[in-house]
C-alpha cells in the first residue's frame, strides 16, 4: 500500500449557467500523503474551493457537476460511492472547516449540541457521553472553560473561539485528512497564529492529513509540506515547498511571490501581474495564463500546456525553462 | 515639515443601551487619548486587530462620527470646532476608501454618474466641463474613459476599488482616509492597487492615512506607523524604525504572528495567550497586561504614559523593549 491518503485523478467539475457548461475544475490530479500538509493556493475564482468541496461530493448539483476523474481513498473511489456511504465518510474519516465559522454554525443551536450532533452521528452513544465528549473536545481546542461553553450560542464568542468550535466539531471523530479552506482569513493577525499552531498540534497527535487552502503564501510558508498552485481551475505547478519559494517554474508562481510585500524586504515598488484572472466562460484556447504571462510566446496561445515533472516531487504546466529564480527581481 | 493633520487626545465612547428605557449600563472605550500627526504627502499607518478603534479613528476624522473630546487639526483648524458650513468646505479636501469595494458603489448608477456625483452636489465645476474631469480621473486611476458608461459589476474587484479611489480623488483631496483598501482583493490585485496609490500620492501630492491589519501592506507604504491597541496608540514611530527597534511587547506579538513567505525562515512565533479583552471593560492599568509575558505589578495598577523612546519613536509602556534585555522586568 502507498502512502497516499487520498489521490485525485483528472477530476474535472463544471458549472452550468443557462445550460452552458464552465470547466471551473479542469484536469486536476494530485495526491495527499498520509500525515502531511498540502497546501492549495491561487486567487478567488482559481477552482481552490470546488477541487475541495468535489473531494466531499459538496458540490450543488444542479448548478454544478463532478463530470469526470476520480478520488482513491483506501482504493475505493469516492466519487462512485452511494450516498449512505459518502455520508458515513463525511465528517467520519473527512472534516472541513471553512473561513466563516459564523455562517458555518447553526445559529439557533448551542455549539455543545452540535458538535454532540457529529458525534452521535458518527458513533453510537447516548445524548450525555455526546454532551460530555463535546466538553472534552473543547478543552482540547483551548476553549477556557469548556463545561460553561458547551451552553453558549455562536453568537456568544468571538471569531476565533468560534473558529475553535468549528475545529472541535471537525476532529471529534478523529478524521484522517481535514480540509481547512481559508480557515484563519476572517481572523486577527495573532489569534490566526493561535488557530494555525493549534491545527498543526493536532495533526502531529493524531497523524491527521490536513488540506490547507489558502492564499497567503506566508502561511503556506509556515506550514505545508508541499504546495500545488492553482490557476484558472488548473493546477499550473505542484512541489514540495521549499522548491516552491526556491525555485519556481511557473511564470504565475513567480508573479504571486513577487507580488506580495515582505516584511523583510523593501522596494519601491510591488510587482504587478498585468491584468486579471480570466472568466470561466472566456478562457484562452492555449495556456490559461498566456494573456498575462511576461514570457509568453506565440505559440503558448495555441497549445495548451501539460504538466510536466522537472523533478520527482516537482512538476510544472508551463513548457519552457524559465532559468533561474533570483528573488526580489 | 508641516503637518497636514495633527490629532490630539482624541476620545471617543459608545454608550451601550440596555433595558426598557434603553439607559447608558457601560461605555465602549473605543478610542482613548490617541495623539499623532500626518504631513503633508505622507502616508501614516494605522495597524491593529479588529475592534482596537482604528476605524472609529478614521471616521473621527472625516467626522462622520464627532469625538468626545480631544483635537482633530486640519491645517491648524480644529474640526471639532468649527461651524457647519466651513466644516463642509473642509471636509471636501478629506475623502475616504473603504474595504469592500462592492458595498460601497451604488450598483444602480453608471461610474460617470458616481463619480461626478460629489461634484455637482459641491458645484465644484460649470456642468460643461465635468464630462472631460471625469475622463480625466478615470485615466489618473488606469480605467478607460469608455468604462464610464459601465455600471460597477462589470467591473473586477481591483478595477472597482480604482473606481472607489478615482471617486475619492473627484473632490481633489488633501487627504484620504484608506480603511482596509486591500483586505477584500486578490494577492496580484492587492499590490496593483497599492502601486496606484503610491502613484497618486507621488503625482497629487495626497496624504493618506492607512488603516489595516495586514502588517506588510503596512510597512510597504506607510512613512510612519501606528500600532494600536485597545483604543489605545501603544507605539509611533518611522516605518523603519518601528519595524526594525519596535520596543512594546504587543508590537512584537504582532510582527511576530505575521507568516513570512520563506519556508527557510524559522522566526521565534510568539504567540499571545488568550483574545482581545472587551472594550466595555478595559483592563486597569496597562492594557496589553493580562496578555503580556512581561507584565508586573506596575503594568497592573499604573497607566503607561506614551514616551519618547528613541528620536521620534513613541511607545507606552513602563518596561520599553524589555524582550531585547533577555530578562524579564524589574519587579516593582
Amino acid at each position: 500500500m502507498s502512502d497516499h491518503l487520498i489521490d485525485v485523478r483528472n477530476l474535472r467539475v463544471s458549472y452550468f449557467q443557462e445550460g452552458v457548461p464552465a470547466d471551473v475544475v479542469r484536469d486536476v490530479s494530485f495526491h495527499i500523503r498520509r500525515q502531511e500538509t498540502l497546501g492549495l493556493v491561487g486567487e478567488s475564482g482559481s477552482g481552490k474551493s470546488v477541487t475541495s468541496k468535489s473531494i466531499m461530493r459538496l458540490i450543488a448539483d444542479p448548478p454544478g457537476r463532478i463530470r469526470g476523474g476520480s478520488v482513491w481513498m483506501d482504493g475505493k473511489d469516492l466519487l462512485r460511492l452511494s450516498e449512505g456511504e459518502m455520508r458515513s465518510i463525511r465528517g467520519g474519516r473527512i472534516a472541513m472547516i471553512f473561513q466563516e465559522p459564523l455562517t458555518s454554525l447553526n445559529p439557533l443551536f448551542t455549539c455543545g449540541a452540535q458538535i454532540a450532533e457529529a458525534v452521535r452521528l458518527h458513533t453510537r452513544c447516548t445524548k450525555k457521553e455526546a454532551l460530555a465528549r463535546a466538553a472534552e473536545m473543547l478543552a482540547l481546542v483551548g476553549v477556557p472553560s469548556p463545561e460553561k461553553r458547551v451552553r453558549c450560542y455562536p453568537h456568544e464568542l468571538s471569531g476565533g473561539m468560534r473558529q475553535r468550535v468549528m475545529i472541535a466539531m471537525a476532529l471529534c471523530c478523529k478524521p484522517d485528512l481535514l480540509i481547512a479552506d481559508e480557515p484563519t482569513t476572517a481572523l486577527d493577525p495573532t489569534i490566526q497564529a493561535q488557530i494555525l499552531k493549534l491545527i498543526h498540534d493536532i495533526q502531529r497527535e493524531n497523524g491527521m492529513s490536513v488540506l490547507l487552502i489558502t492564499h497567503d503564501m506566508g502561511i503556506v510558508a509556515g506550514h505545508c509540506d508541499r504546495v500545488a498552485v492553482m490557476y484558472a481551475g488548473q493546477i499550473v505547478e505542484i512541489a514540495d515547498v521549499r522548491s516552491i519559494f526556491q525555485k519556481p517554474a511557473h511564470p504565475y508562481t513567480r508573479g504571486l511571490l513577487k507580488a506580495i510585500p515582505r516584511l523583510n524586504r523593501q522596494v519601491d515598488r510591488l510587482y504587478n501581474i498585468q491584468g486579471t484572472v480570466p472568466r470561466f466562460h472566456q478562457l484562452p484556447a492555449g495556456c490559461a495564463f498566456a494573456p498575462r504571462c511576461p514570457y509568453r510566446r506565440p505559440e503558448c496561445a495555441e497549445t495548451p500546456p501539460e504538466l510536466r515533472p522537472l523533478t520527482e516531487d516537482h512538476s510544472v504546466r508551463c513548457p519552457f525553462d524559465m532559468g533561474d529564480w533570483e528573488e526580489g527581481l | 515639515m508641516e503637518n497636514l493633520l495633527e490629532i490630539r487626545h482624541l476620545q471617543k465612547r459608545f454608550p451601550v443601551k440596555a433595558g426598557p428605557l434603553k439607559r447608558t449600563v457601560a461605555q465602549v472605550h473605543a478610542v482613548e487619548d490617541v495623539s499623532f500627526s500626518i504631513g503633508q504627502g505622507e502616508t501614516f499607518g494605522l495597524v491593529g486587530e479588529s475592534g482596537c478603534g482604528k476605524t472609529t479613528i478614521g471616521k473621527l476624522i472625516l467626522q462622520l462620527q464627532r469625538a468626545d473630546s480631544g483635537e482633530i487639526l486640519y491645517r491648524g483648524e480644529n474640526l471639532n470646532a468649527l461651524p457647519k458650513q466651513a466644516l463642509q468646505r473642509r471636509r471636501r479636501e478629506i475623502q475616504m476608501v473603504f474595504q469592500d469595494p462592492y458595498g460601497s458603489l451604488n450598483p444602480k448608477m453608471r461610474v460617470r454618474t458616481i463619480l461626478s456625483e460629489g461634484i455637482r452636489k459641491h458645484r465644484l465645476l460649470p456642468r460643461e466641463e465635468i464630462p472631460a474631469r471625469v475622463a480625466e480621473l478615470l485615466n489618473l486611476v488606469g480605467l478607460h474613459e469608455g468604462d464610464g458608461e459601465k455600471y460597477p459589476h462589470e467591473f473586477s474587484g481591483g478595477q472597482r476599488q480604482r473606481v472607489v479611489v478615482a471617486r475619492a480623488l473627484s473632490f481633489s483631496p488633501r487627504l484620504i482616509v484608506c480603511d482596509e483598501p486591500v483586505s477584500a482583493l486578490d494577492v496580484s490585485v492587492q499590490a496593483q492597487v497599492l502601486n496606484l496609490l503610491a502613484d497618486l500620492q507621488e503625482r497629487l501630492g495626497v496624504s493618506y492615512l492607512f488603516i489595516a491589519h495586514g502588517m506588510a501592506a503596512v510597512k510597504h507604504i506607510s512613512k510612519r506607523v501606528g500600532v494600536m491597541y485597545l483604543g489605545k496608540l501603544v507605539e509611533a514611530a518611522p516605518t523603519e524604525s518601528l519595524f526594525q527597534n519596535f520596543a512594546h511587547p504587543y508590537t512584537q506579538a504582532l510582527l511576530s504572528s505575521v507568516p513570512e513567505a520563506d519556508p527557510l525562515c524559522r522566526k521565534e512565533q510568539i504567540i499571545l495567550e488568550g483574545e482581545v479583552p472587551s472594550p466595555i471593560s478595559p483592563p486597569g492599568g496597562c492594557r496589553f497586561h493580562p496578555r503580556c509575558r512581561y507584565a508586573c505589578p506596575r503594568c497592573r495598577t499604573e497607566e503607561p504614559q506614551p514616551q519618547a523612546w528613541q528620536e521620534d519613536h513613541w511607545v507606552a509602556c513602563h518596561f520599553p523593549a524589555v524582550f531585547r534585555t533577555g530578562e524579564s522586568a524589574p519587579a516593582q
